[in-house]
């Protein structure tokens, strides 16, 4: 029998969803755009059962992916779970088998398997589509390959076994001008090992190239950037070890005395050219884009101030710190001529943002002029007697960041609503940087409902183009991408 | 305040049970002591007659009154209502992005 305990964050709107669904021709409110044809996958997770640990990290729920699908004006809605090797156990045993987010120490004795680790992985962060194959992707374990139009799942993918990590990144890049995919594995041979691998996929999905570098600790390293030239690979401040693990504690803990570092390795390098800049404590996910620019690189991240992760505690037993679990967008500068390891950063935006950035593809690892994500705007109404007294803690806006002006463009998706993140697509045949359509999910807490928004991401402030809902409550998931109908053929 | 699934499935049974068999009457105060815990002060305001089971959006609710009272969500079974005591630290140790 399944028992999620009564806590509020597993009930009302968060309640896990444990259902698949589809929807065929979803309701739609205003007019989808004639020109909108293709897919919007995401990926997140939903606990099918309850986790072993009250404490552990929702990072550790069951995959689940979902589309919405748009065809000359009609959408339809598909939402699976990720048939992992974990999930199939789990719903085998009717019961949860695994324990703490990546430590197979703390498994039921059925499951354990601690010098296999990838093969707990739930991948629930990030689907990519690249040379015609869908995936679903975790950082702990292989991609996992799907059916684009069915969403079955096809099983774990190594590339026909030439990827030799055990894990692959939920962020790899895809270069616009050669079509290549860039991509990682780190504690690539095995738990707490210091091991990156670092690869480059041909256009035809072959791959092409592998370097194996030693990383200065090992840590979190949850996104990547690309320029033309440069692999940037970022991270800092979170620890883990065996030790650790096999103490039965949750992966990461988190040590502010540890430097961020930003790796930076030519494109067409090897394990001798990296070079590690050092930086100032930082929490460092997601970028938003990168570019060479002579001899210096520049970087736009959301970057946190310290650890945005409660359930990854500080290793010195202080508390965790809201004030500083912040991220603002930066711009960072690396200049490869200084012989100083470290970079300049400027905060462009004084007010806190969702640190989920995106920007136009078209443009990645490109010169660029836009980034787009979610922040909280306090000043903005919000319906506490409908949707419930989170006023000021809800990502109620789209902003599009002008980095080259510092203008913001602000999309605000209702009182009542909370945004997942966003999604650019770009308008048929137009090769305007940010000429296109601005997609997202929100939760609509009065309705008890979730709804995808279609915004003109050129005027985010004249509100929706349109909005498809679903007549349920889907469960909100981490990261989505646009595929067109030509990338799937 | 706050109620549970299994709580409400017992709600429902004692309902049922009651629109069943002919002639089988609730204790008055078992009712009362019901609403009272579902609706605070309604008693007051309406007249027992007898319970009803009806869907409100999504949710089975239990009309115990059976005088038809607005839906009224008891805390954090809809909306986000139910998270927005919670510290900022126990919100993102178990929603993260989900909220």
């Amino acid at each position: 029998m399944v028992d999620f305990a009564q806590v509020p964050t597993k009930m009302g709107f968060f309640q896990p969803e444990r259902f698949e669904a589809d929807v065929h021709d979803c309701e739609v409110l205003g007019k989808i755009p004639p020109d909108l044809n293709g897919t919007f996958y995401r990926v997140g997770g939903d606990w099918l059962y309850p986790p072993l640990f009250a404490d552990d990290a929702v990072l550790n729920s069951d995959g689940y992916i979902s589309l919405f699908r748009f065809r000359n004006g009609v959408v339809h809605y598909k939402g699976r779970y990720v048939r992992t090797k974990r999930y199939e156990a789990v719903k085998a045993a009717n019961r949860q088998l695994y324990g703490y987010y990546r430590n197979p120490f703390t498994d039921d004795p059925s499951v354990r398997d601690p010098q296999r680790p990838n093969l707990r992985t739930v991948a629930n962060t990030a689907p990519i589509v690249h040379a015609g194959k869908l995936f679903a992707l975790k950082e702990d374990g292989l991609p996992h390959r799907l059916d684009p139009h069915t969403l079955e799942t096809l099983g774990p993918w190594d590339f026909e076994g030439a990827w030799k990590s055990q894990t692959f990144t939920a962020h790899p890049k895809i270069d616009p001008v050669s079509g290549e995919m860039i991509a990682f594995g780190y504690e690539a041979t095995g738990l707490a090992t210091d091991d990156l691998f670092v690869y480059t996929i041909g256009k035809d999905g072959k791959v092409k190239r592998e370097v194996r570098l030693k990383v200065p600790y090992v840590s979190v390293i949850h996104d990547m950037a690309l320029t033309q030239k440069h692999i940037l690979i970022p991270f800092g401040g979170y620890v883990t070890s065996l030790d650790r693990l096999k103490a039965g504690r949750i992966h990461w803990g988190w040590d502010a005395s540890k430097p961020s570092y930003i790796g930076v390795l030519p494109r067409d390098g090897d394990a001798k050219d990296v070079r590690w800049f050092k930086g100032p404590e930082r929490c460092m996910m997601h970028t938003f884009n990168a570019y060479t620019q002579g001899s210096k690189i520049v970087l736009y991240a959301p970057f946190y101030e310290s650890n945005f992760f409660p359930f990854f505690p500080p290793v010195d037993g202080s508390p965790w710190n809201a004030q500083k679990a912040r991220a603002y967008v930066r711009r960072i500068t690396i200049d490869l001529r200084s012989k100083q390891d470290t970079w300049t950063e400027e905060v462009l935006w004084p007010f806190t943002v969702q640190d989920l950035g995106r920007v136009d593809t078209r443009y990645m690892s490109l010169e660029h002029r836009y980034g787009f994500t979610g922040f909280a705007d306090p000043e903005r109404p919000f319906d506490e007697a409908r949707a419930g007294n989170v006023r000021g803690r809800v990502t109620n806006c789209y902003g599009r960041f002008d980095f080259a002006t510092g203008k913001l463009d602000t999309y605000f998706a209702g009182s009542t609503h909370s945004l997942q993140e966003c999604c650019f697509v770009p308008r048929p045949g137009s090769q305007e940087e940010g000429d296109g359509y601005l997609l997202g999910v929100a939760s609509n807490y009065a309705e008890m409902r979730t709804e995808l928004i279609i915004a003109d991401a050129k005027n985010l402030q004249a509100g929706d183009i349109a909005r498809v809902i679903l007549p349920f409550r889907s469960t909100a998931h981490i990261h989505g991408i646009w595929a067109s109908d030509e990338e799937l053929a | 305040m706050s109620s549970t699934r299994r709580g409400f499935c017992k709600q429902v049974v004692l309902a049922g049970t009651a629109a069943a068999i002919p002639g089988f009457a609730v204790p008055a105060r078992a009712v009362t002591a019901l609403l009272e815990r579902q609706s605070p002060g309604a008693v007051a305001e309406h007249p027992l007659t007898g319970p009803v089971v009806s869907f409100h959006l999504d949710q089975p609710y239990l009309d115990s009154t059976g005088t038809g009272v607005p839906y009224r969500p008891p805390a954090g079974l809809r909306s986000a209502r139910g998270i927005g005591a919670m510290s900022e630290e126990a919100i993102r140790s178990q929603l993260l992005y989900r909220l």
